[in-house]
C-alpha cells in the first residue's frame, strides 16, 4: 500500500462539497481508505491514528483542506492525484459561478435576452412583484410561488391580458409548454391536444392518460386554481381557451377545473360557442346537467375526460369511450368480489392516502355515492370534515399535500415520510378494509418511488399476515414511460408486491370502493 | 433590487476584506471580527447580513458603520426592525412539555439527519455510515470525548474532539458550539450558574482557526442563529409538529453543521437537566 496526501492551501469548500469529494474520492479505483478534511491539529492526530498521515501533509494549518490517500499496490499514484484534480476542478467551476445562477429577473435576462417567460418560485410576498416586473419585461410568467394576494392576482392578470401575455398562477404547479414540462409534469408524446387546466395533479392525470393512449399534447395551461373563483373571473382560463382555439397545433381542447363560480362558468361557455375544436370539459364535482346545451362535451372523471379527448383526437366516436370503461367496470366488480372474500368481519372502511389534491378531491365524489358518509381534511362535495387528520374515522380520504402536513416538510409527492407513517398506521388498524393510494411520477416528484414506498408495502404485509388478514393496496400511478421514474417498471415493481395498480386514479377509486361496499353487502 | 432584511446583533464596525465565497455566504473578516453576507437560505444569525436578490458571487468589499453598511458600491440603512436579536432569552416554559419535547427532538434528529453526521452519538446504528480507518479512529474520539464531558472532566473532553471532523468549522466544534448554548439553556430553567463551566469549555475549545473561534464566541454568549433560536423556543412551548418543523430547518445548515450542533445541545441538555 502506498499513502500519499497532499494540501489545498487556503482553498475553502463548504461542508456539502468536502463531503461529496470525499465520497467521490473513496469511490475512485485503486483507492483503499482516504480522507479529505480541514488541517486542524486534531484532525492530523486522527490522520496520523488511522496511518494515513505523511509528510506532505503535515505542514498542512487549520485553513487547509489536506487530502490523505491509501492506494492499492500497484496503483499509479499520478494518475489518481489528476483524477481528484479533476474533481476539485469541476467543484470549484459549479462553485464560482461560470454556470451563473442569477439572482434577479434582470440578471436572468442578461442572460438569456431572449427568453418570453419567467418562472417564478420566491416567498409569496415578493413574488407579485417579480411576476410584474416580468411582465413588463415582456416575459409570459409562470407562478409557482403561493401565498400571493389575490388582488395582487388579479392585477397581474388584467396588465397580462392587455399586453397579451399569460399568467400561469399563483399556486402553478404544472405545465407543458411546446413538449417541455414544467415543475411537477410529464414526460408526454406531443400531440394535437390542448389543455386548460385549474388543478395541478388533474392536468398531470389527464396528459399521462392521453400520452399513455398514444395521443399527445400540443400545450398544456395551468392557471392556478384561484382563476376560476369569481374575484379573478377566469381571465386566464378564458385566455388559454382562445390560445388553444388560435393554435394551429391543436385540434382538441380539454378543460380541467373543479366547478367554477357561476358567473365564470358562463364565460367559459360563452367563449367556447365561438371556437370550432371539439372541446371535452371535466369540472369535478359539477351537476352532469353542467354544460346542458353547450358545446362542451362534459366527463364526470379525468379518465373519462382523457379518453374522451382521445377519441376526438383520433377521430373516433365517444362510444368507444363509453364501451371501454363498461368493460373494465365489470373487471373491477370481478376483482372486488374476489377481494372482499378474504376480509374479515373486522375489516370494514376505506383509508385513501392521496399526495394529489384533486386525486382526493375526485376519490370523494366517487365514494360519496355508493358509501355515504365520506370523511376527509379537504371535504368535497358531500363529505365530512374529520376532526382530527391525524386520526381516521370511517371512510377517510386524506390529502397528505394540503398545508396542515406538509409545515416545514417537502410535499408528498417528494417525501413519502408522512403518508408512509399513516400506511402502517392505517395496516395496524383491524377496521382496515382497503388502503387506496396514487402514486405520481414525473419531474418534481421523488425520483425513487419504489425506493420510498416498497419497504413500507412489504412492512404492511407483515402486520397484515402476523395478524392473519389480508389487506388490499389500490393504487394508481400517474406517468409515463418516458419520466425519468419509468410508470412501467413502477408498476411492475408494486404488481410483484400483491399492489392492485389502476390505470387510473378513478379507476383505483372505483375498485377500492367495489371492495368495501361488497364487504358490507 | 438588493434588499438588507436583517443584520445580527453582534456585528462591529470596520472595514472588512474577503475572506472566502460560497453560494449561499460570502465571508468577510477585519482584524478581529467576522460578518457573513448571507441569503434567505442561511436566513439571520448573530453576525449575518441577510439580503436578498444579491449576487454573493460579485461581493468584493464590505465597511459597516453604526448606521450603515457599504457593500461593493451599494449602501444599507441600519433600520431597528432589521436588527436581529441572537440572544437566547427565555421568559416562559413548561418543563415537562420540554422534556418530552427534548425526547422528541432525539428522535426527529435520528428521522431527519443526514448519516455522515454526530447522530451516532445518540442512535449506535449510525456508527455503519463511518468505514474508512479515518471515520472509525474519528467516532471513538468523539465518544471518548463525549464521555468525559459528561463526567465533568470538560477540559479533557473538549480537548478531544475540538477541530475534529469534516468542513470548514469542523462537527466537534460545531457540537461544542451546540454544548454551550445547552449550558446557557439550562442556567436560565435551572436557574443556576454555569459561567465557569462555560468558560472552561470555550477556553480550551479556542484554536488558531479564526473561523470556528467567531462561532464558539457567539456561542460562549449565548448568541444564536436564528434557526437555532426558533427550535430553542419550540422546545419550550410549542408542540412536536413546530419542533419536527424547526429540526428540519436546523438541519438544512450546512452538510452536517446544523445537525451536529443540535446533537451538542441534545446530549448537553439530558447531561444537565434530564
Amino acid at each position: 500500500m502506498n499513502t500519499i496526501g497532499i494540501i489545498k492551501k487556503g482553498e475553502y469548500y463548504d461542508s456539502i462539497t468536502i463531503m461529496l469529494i470525499a465520497k467521490h474520492i473513496s469511490e475512485m479505483e485503486g483507492v483503499a481508505d482516504s480522507a479529505v478534511v480541514m488541517g486542524t491539529k486534531e484532525n492530523k492526530s486522527m490522520l496520523a491514528s488511522s496511518g494515513l498521515m505523511t509528510p506532505d501533509i503535515q505542514p498542512a494549518g487549520e485553513m487547509d483542506l489536506v487530502v490523505a490517500l491509501k492506494l492499492n499496490d500497484g496503483i499509479n499514484a499520478k494518475f489518481v492525484l489528476s483524477k481528484i484534480d479533476a474533481v476539485f476542478k469541476a467543484t470549484k467551476i459549479s462553485d464560482e459561478g461560470e454556470n451563473f445562477i442569477p439572482q434577479s429577473i434582470d440578471g436572468a435576462m442578461n442572460v438569456l435576452p431572449d427568453a418570453n417567460m419567467a418562472m417564478i418560485s420566491v416567498a409569496g410576498r415578493y413574488a407579485g412583484d417579480v411576476a410584474m416586473k416580468s411582465l413588463q419585461r415582456g416575459l409570459h410568467v409562470m407562478l409557482f410561488s403561493d401565498n400571493v394576494p389575490i388582488e395582487k392576482e388579479i392585477e397581474l392578470k388584467k396588465f397580462a391580458r392587455e399586453k397579451n401575455l399569460f399568467v400561469m398562477g399563483p399556486d402553478c404547479g404544472t405545465a407543458i409548454l411546446n413538449g417541455v414540462p414544467l415543475a411537477f409534469a410529464n414526460v408526454v408524446n406531443r400531440g394535437n391536444i390542448g389543455i386548460v387546466a385549474a388543478s395541478g395533479t388533474g392536468l398531470q392525470e389527464v396528459t399521462c392518460l392521453i400520452s399513455n393512449a398514444g395521443c399527445g399534447i400540443s400545450q398544456a395551461i395551468g392557471t392556478g386554481g384561484r382563476d376560476v373563483k369569481k374575484e379573478v373571473g377566469g381571465i386566464m382560463f378564458v385566455e388559454g381557451m382562445k390560445a388553444l382555439a388560435d393554435d394551429a397545433n391543436t385540434d382538441v381542447i380539454l378543460l380541467v377545473s373543479k366547478p367554477p363560480a357561476t358567473e365564470v362558468m358562463e364565460k367559459i361557455i360563452s367563449v367556447a360557442r365561438g371556437i370550432q375544436k371539439p372541446i371535452v370539459g371535466v369540472f369535478l364535482g359539477a351537476s352532469p346537467e353542467l354544460l346542458k346545451g353547450s358545446n362542451i362535451r362534459q366527463a364526470l372523471t379525468l379518465e373519462e375526460a382523457a379518453l374522451l379527448s382521445v377519441a376526438h383526437s383520433k377521430k373516433e366516436n365517444a362510444s368507444v369511450v363509453i364501451d371501454a370503461l363498461k368493460k373494465r367496470e365489470t373487471e373491477i366488480i370481478k376483482t372486488a368480489r374476489e377481494e372482499a372474500a378474504k376480509l374479515s368481519p373486522s375489516q370494514k372502511y376505506l383509508r385513501a392516502l392521496y399526495s394529489g389534491g384533486t386525486f382526493c378531491d375526485e376519490a370523494q365524489l366517487l365514494c360519496q355515492d355508493v358509501l355515504g358518509e365520506v370523511y376527509s381534511n379537504i371535504p368535497f362535495g358531500s363529505s365530512k370534515k374529520l376532526k382530527d387528520s391525524w386520526k381516521s374515522e370511517n371512510y377517510t380520504i386524506l390529502d397528505l399535500g394540503d398545508d396542515e402536513f406538509t409545515v416545514g416538510k417537502p410535499h408528498p409527492m417528494i417525501d413519502y415520510s408522512t403518508r408512509n407513517k399513516r400506511i402502517l398506521a392505517e395496516a395496524e388498524n383491524p377496521e382496515t378494509a382497503v388502503i387506496l393510494l396514487d402514486i405520481v411520477l414525473g419531474y418534481g416528484s421523488n425520483m425513487n418511488p419504489l425506493a420510498e414506498i416498497i419497504p413500507v408495502i412489504k412492512e404492511v404485509k407483515r402486520i397484515t399476515e402476523k395478524q392473519k388478514r389480508h389487506l388490499p393496496i389500490i393504487c394508481s400511478v400517474t406517468g409515463t414511460d418516458k419520466d425519468p421514474q419509468n410508470r412501467t417498471a413502477v408498476v411492475t415493481a408494486l404488481g410483484a408486491e400483491g399492489v392492485n395498480v389502476m390505470e387510473s386514479n378513478a379507476a383505483a377509486s372505483r375498485l377500492a370502493v367495489s371492495i368495501v361496499s361488497r364487504k358490507e353487502k | 433590487m438588493i434588499g438588507l432584511l436583517s443584520y445580527g446583533n453582534q456585528i462591529r464596525c470596520g472595514t472588512y476584506q474577503l475572506h472566502s465565497k460560497f453560494s449561499s455566504a460570502a465571508n468577510f473578516f477585519s482584524d478581529d471580527a467576522f460578518a457573513f453576507v448571507v441569503d434567505t437560505r442561511v436566513g439571520a444569525g448573530p453576525l449575518n447580513i441577510v439580503l436578498e436578490g444579491v449576487k454573493l458571487d460579485s461581493l468584493r468589499s464590505l465597511e459597516i458603520k453604526n448606521d450603515c453598511i457599504y457593500l461593493n458600491d451599494d449602501h444599507f440603512s441600519l433600520s431597528d426592525s432589521a436588527l436581529f436579536n441572537s440572544n437566547i432569552q427565555i421568559d416562559r416554559i413548561d418543563k415537562n412539555k420540554f422534556q418530552d419535547n427534548m425526547r422528541f427532538l432525539e428522535s426527529a434528529l435520528i428521522e431527519y439527519s443526514p448519516p455522515k453526521s454526530l447522530v451516532f452519538l445518540i442512535d449506535s446504528e449510525r456508527k455503519k455510515e463511518f468505514i474508512s480507518s479515518f471515520d472509525l479512529a474519528m467516532v471513538n474520539r468523539f465518544e471518548e470525548g463525549v464521555r468525559n464531558l459528561l463526567a465533568g472532566d470538560y477540559q479533557i473532553g473538549v480537548e478531544a474532539i475540538k477541530g475534529l471532523g469534516y468542513g470548514l468549522t469542523p462537527g466537534g466544534d460545531d457540537f461544542i458550539s451546540g454544548f454551550l448554548i445547552a449550558l446557557h439553556v439550562s442556567q436560565q430553567i435551572l436557574k443556576t450558574d454555569f459561567s465557569q463551566i462555560i468558560d472552561i469549555i470555550h477556553r480550551a475549545a479556542k484554536g488558531s482557526n479564526s473561523f470556528t473561534n467567531i462561532f464558539l464566541d457567539c456561542a460562549a454568549r449565548g448568541h444564536v442563529s436564528e434557526k437555532f433560536k426558533k427550535l430553542i423556543f419550540a422546545l419550550c412551548s410549542s408542540n412536536e409538529n413546530t419542533i419536527e418543523q424547526y429540526t428540519r430547518e436546523l438541519l438544512t445548515v450546512g452538510a452536517t453543521s446544523g445537525t451536529d450542533q443540535a446533537v451538542g445541545f441534545l446530549i448537553g441538555i439530558k447531561g444537565f437537566m434530564l
